[in-house]
C-alpha cells in the first residue's frame, strides 16, 4: 500500500546522501516539457465541459468501465509507490509482491463485486457521504475531517518528495520544482475538476507503463531470462532467500520481512488492504464516476488486472537489481556519502538501460506518477470540503453553481495548504511518519465501520461513531508505544524480529478488531434506524439492481472469477 | 454505446447522454481520452525514433544492452501505437 512505503523514500530523499544518479539531455528535457504542456492543454478542454456539480466532482458520472478502471489504477500508481516498492523488493524480494496480490486483489474484487452497488445505487458522492446517509452528521463528519487532513498533507509530502527526486535525480532546484509541478496540478484540476484528473491519470497510466516496462525487459535480456537471474541472486547473496513468496513465511525470523504468514493474510489481506481499496476516497471517487452499475463494478476487476501486473515494472526491477548491479545497496540508516540506497534502485536502473529519450520518457513516468497522487488528492479533498464539510455545516442549501464554485477554489486553496506542508516536510522529516501514522490510524479502523454498516442493519450511528473512534485511538497509542517502547513490538507484531512493516500491518488488524468489538457492543446497547431508512444503504434491505443483461463475457462476476483464478494462479507459481 | 442505455442508468440515477470517454453534449462533442493518449504518445515516439536513428552508429556507451537499440523499437511502438489512437479516436472520427 502507498502509505506503508511513503516514509522510507521520502527519508532517503531527505538524508542528501544519494549522489545524483542520472545525466538527461537535452531531448529528455523535451520529453519532460511535452508532458507538462499536455496535462494543462487537457485541462483547460475540458474546462468547457465541467459546469455542473456532478461534472467536476463525479466527472458527470459517465465514464467507461475501463477509463474509471485505469484511472482508479492510476491514483494509485504514485511514483513515491513505484520507487519505495521497488527499493523494498531490493531489501526484501518478491515478498514485496504480496502487496500487490494479496494485498490488492480480493479487496478490489471485493469493491466491485460487494460494496460497488451499494456506493453506486445511494447517489452519494463520497464515502463519508455514505457514512452520512448510513448513520449521521458526527460519523460522516468525524471520517471527513481525517481524511480532508490526511489528502491535503499526503499531497503534501508527495509534492515535496517529487520535488526532492528531481533535485537528486537531475539537480533542478526544489522551489522550482514544487511550485511548477504544484501550480501545474491546481491549474487542470480547478478548471476540470475530477473530469481533468480522470483524463489525466489515463494518459499518465500509459506513460507509466510505457516509461518503466523497458527495464524488466531489457533486465531479463541482460540476466538470461528469469532462471538466469535466479541464479546470479543466488550468486550474489547466498543462503537468502527473495525470490518465494510464501514458503519462508511458517516463521517470523525465516524471511527477510520479519513477518509470519498469519499476518499477511489476516493483516494485509483482510484489514489493510480492503480498507485502502475499499474505503480511501481517492480511488473509490474514481470508480463513482461510473456511467452505469455495471461499469462501476466493472472498473475495480479491470483494474484488478493491471494491479497484478504492476510487480513487473515495480518488483522485478528490485529483484534484477539484486543480480545486475556490480554494488550493493544499503539502508538508508547506514548510508554513507557517496552510497546508494535500497530506494535509488528504479533510478539507478533507468540509467543503466534508457539512453537518451527513453531516459526523459521513465522520468517523465515517475513525474506523471506523482502528479497522479498530487491531483487526486486534491479533486478528493475538493469533493470532501465541499460536499461533505462545507455544504453540512456551513452553507446547506445553496445553488449547485456556487458549489461548483467552491470546489474549485477548494481545489487551489488545498494546493496552497499542500505546498505548505511540503514546505514543512522539507524542514521536519518527522512530518512523514506523522502522515504515514495519520493514514493507517484512520483507514483500518474505517474499513470495520463502513462494511459493518454495509452489511448488517443492527449497526446504529452511536456504535458507528464510538467504533471508528476507539479504532482510530488505538491504532495511534499502538504506534506510540511501539515507537517508544520496542519491547511492546512483541506484543502487537507478535514477534520482536517484526520490521515495521509487519508492524503496520497487526497494528492495522488489531485497530480493525478494536473498531468492530466497540462498534458491536455500543450498536447492541442501542436502538437501530427502521428498516425503510436503511434501503438503498444495507445489505438486506436493499434489493440490488440488475446489471441489466449481458451475456457471460460481460459480467463483471465473470472476469473477477478470471482475475481470482490468476491471482492463485500467481500464487502458486511463486510459491 | 448500446442505444438502448442511451437515457436510462442501470441501477437507477439520473439518466446520462454521452458514451463515457466522449461523445454529444451540450457544448459540443468530447474527444475521447484515447485520443489524448495516442497525442502523446506519437510525439513521443516519433522524437525517440528520431534519437535512435541518429545514434545508430555511436549507441550511448554508458548504457547497458544499447547495441539491442531499445531506443529505435520503443520509438517505433511507441509511433505505432500513438498513429493508431490519434486515427481512430480523433475528431475526424465519425
Amino acid at each position: 500500500m502507498t502509505f506503508q512505503l511513503l516514509v522510507a523514500p521520502a527519508l532517503w530523499l531527505l538524508s542528501g546522501s544519494a549522489p545524483t544518479t542520472l545525466s538527461p539531455h537535452l531531448v529528455d528535457f523535451a520529453v519532460i516539457v511535452i508532458y507538462f504542456v499536455m496535462v494543462l492543454a487537457i485541462g483547460f478542454y475540458l474546462k468547457r465541459y465541467t459546469k455542473s456539480g456532478q461534472d467536476f466532482f463525479l466527472a458527470g458520472r459517465e465514464m467507461t468501465a475501463w477509463v474509471a478502471g485505469l484511472s482508479f489504477m492510476s491514483a494509485n500508481l504514485g511514483s513515491l509507490e513505484l520507487m519505495g516498492w521497488a527499493g523494498s523488493a531490493y531489501e526484501y524480494g518478491i515478498l514485496a509482491a504480496h502487496w500487490y496480490w494479496i494485498g490488492a486483489i480480493p479487496a478490489m474484487l471485493f469493491l466491485g463485486v460487494v460494496m460497488m452497488p451499494f456506493y453506486y445505487i445511494c447517489k452519494t458522492h463520497s464515502v463519508p457521504g455514505y457514512l452520512e446517509l448510513r448513520f449521521d452528521h458526527a460519523t460522516s463528519g468525524l471520517s471527513g475531517i481525517c481524511f480532508a487532513i490526511m489528502t491535503i498533507l499526503m499531497s503534501g509530502v508527495n509534492m515535496f518528495a517529487m520535488a526532492v527526486v528531481m533535485k537528486v535525480l537531475l539537480g533542478w532546484n526544489i522551489h522550482f520544482s514544487i511550485w511548477v509541478s504544484s501550480i501545474v496540478v491546481g491549474v487542470y484540476v480547478a478548471a476540470g475538476g475530477l473530469f481533468s484528473a480522470i483524463f489525466n491519470e489515463v494518459v499518465q497510466f500509459f506513460l507509466i507503463w510505457f516509461g518503466a516496462l523497458l527495464i524488466p525487459i531489457i533486465g531479463l535480456i541482460e540476466s538470461h531470462g528469469w532462471h538466469g537471474m535466479v541464479a546470479r541472486i543466488h550468486a550474489n547473496f547466498p543462503g537468502q532467500d527473495f525470490t518465494h513468496l510464501w514458503r519462508g513465511l511458517g516463521h517470523f525470523n525465516t524471511n527477510p520481512m520479519g513477518i509470519h504468514w498469519t499476518g499477511i493474510v489476516f493483516g494485509l489481506g483482510m484489514v489493510t488492504s480492503m480498507g485502502y481499496w475499499t474505503t480511501d476516497f481517492l480511488v473509490v471517487q474514481r470508480v463513482m464516476s461510473a456511467k452505469d452499475l455495471r461499469a462501476a463494478k466493472m472498473a475495480p476487476v479491470i483494474a484488478s488486472f493491471f494491479k497484478m501486473a504492476v510487480p513487473f515494472i515495480v518488483i522485478l526491477p528490485g529483484l534484477l537489481a539484486l543480480a545486475v548491479l556490480p554494488f550493493h545497496l544499503v539502508p538508508q540508516s547506514v548510508a554513507k556519502a557517496g552510497e546508494y540506497t535500497y530506494n535509488a534502485v528504479l533510478p539507478l536502473m533507468l540509467g543503466r538501460y534508457c539512453g537518451p529519450g527513453l531516459l526523459g520518457l521513465g522520468i517523465t513516468a515517475l513525474i506523471a506518477g506523482f502528479m497522479a497522487g498530487m491531483a487526486g488528492n486534491v479533486s478528493a479533498f475538493a469533493t470532501v470540503w465541499t460536499y461533505d464539510l462545507y455544504r453540512p455545516f456551513m452553507r446547506k442549501n445553496a445553488s449547485d453553481s456556487h458549489y461548483v464554485a467552491m470546489g474549485r477554489w477548494s481545489s487551489i486553496i488545498g494546493i496552497l495548504i499542500s505546498i505548505g506542508a511540503a514546505y514543512v516536510a522539507m524542514h521536519f522529516a518527522s512530518i512523514m511518519d506523522y502522515v504515514q501514522a495519520l493514514f493507517s490510524f484512520f483507514i483500518a479502523p474505517l474499513f470495520g465501520t463502513v462494511i459493518l454498516g454495509m452489511l448488517w442493519k443492527r449497526i446504529t450511528s452511536k456504535g458507528a461513531f464510538w467504533g471508528l473512534l476507539a479504532g482510530t485511538i488505538a491504532s495511534i497509542t499502538m504506534f506510540l508505544l511501539m515507537r517508544f517502547d520496542p519491547r511492546t513490538v512483541a506484543v502487537i507484531a507478535l514477534s520482536p524480529h517484526a520490521k515495521v512493516m509487519a508492524q503496520n500491518v497487526y497494528q492495522a488488524l488489531w485497530a480493525c478488531v478494536v473498531c468492530v468489538l466497540v462498534t458491536l457492543i455500543v450498536s447492541s446497547l442501542t436502538r437501530p434506524r427502521p428498516d425503510q431508512e436503511l434501503v438503498g444503504l444495507v445489505y438486506g434491505c436493499t434489493e440490488i439492481p440488475s446489471e441489466g443483461h449481458y451475456p457471460l463475457l460481460k459480467r463483471p462476476i465473470f472476469w473477477a472469477g478470471v482475475s481470482f483464478a490468476i491471482f492463485l494462479l500467481l500464487q502458486w507459481i511463486f510459491w | 454505446m448500446d442505444s438502448e442505455q442511451q437515457n436510462q442508468r442501470e441501477g437507477g440515477g439520473p439518466p446520462y447522454h454521452v458514451a463515457a470517454d466522449v461523445e454529444d453534449r451540450p457544448e459540443g462533442k468530447m474527444l475521447p481520452v484515447w485520443f489524448f493518449v495516442g497525442i502523446i504518445f506519437l510525439i513521443y515516439g516519433v522524437i525517440i525514433l528520431i534519437t535512435g536513428l541518429l545514434e545508430i552508429h555511436h549507441p550511448p556507451a554508458t548504457v547497458m544492452a544499447a547495441e539491442l537499440h531499445p531506443t529505435i523499437w520503443w520509438g517505433a511502438i511507441l509511433t505505432a501505437l500513438g498513429g493508431f489512437y490519434v486515427l481512430y479516436f480523433g475528431p475526424w472520427r465519425n
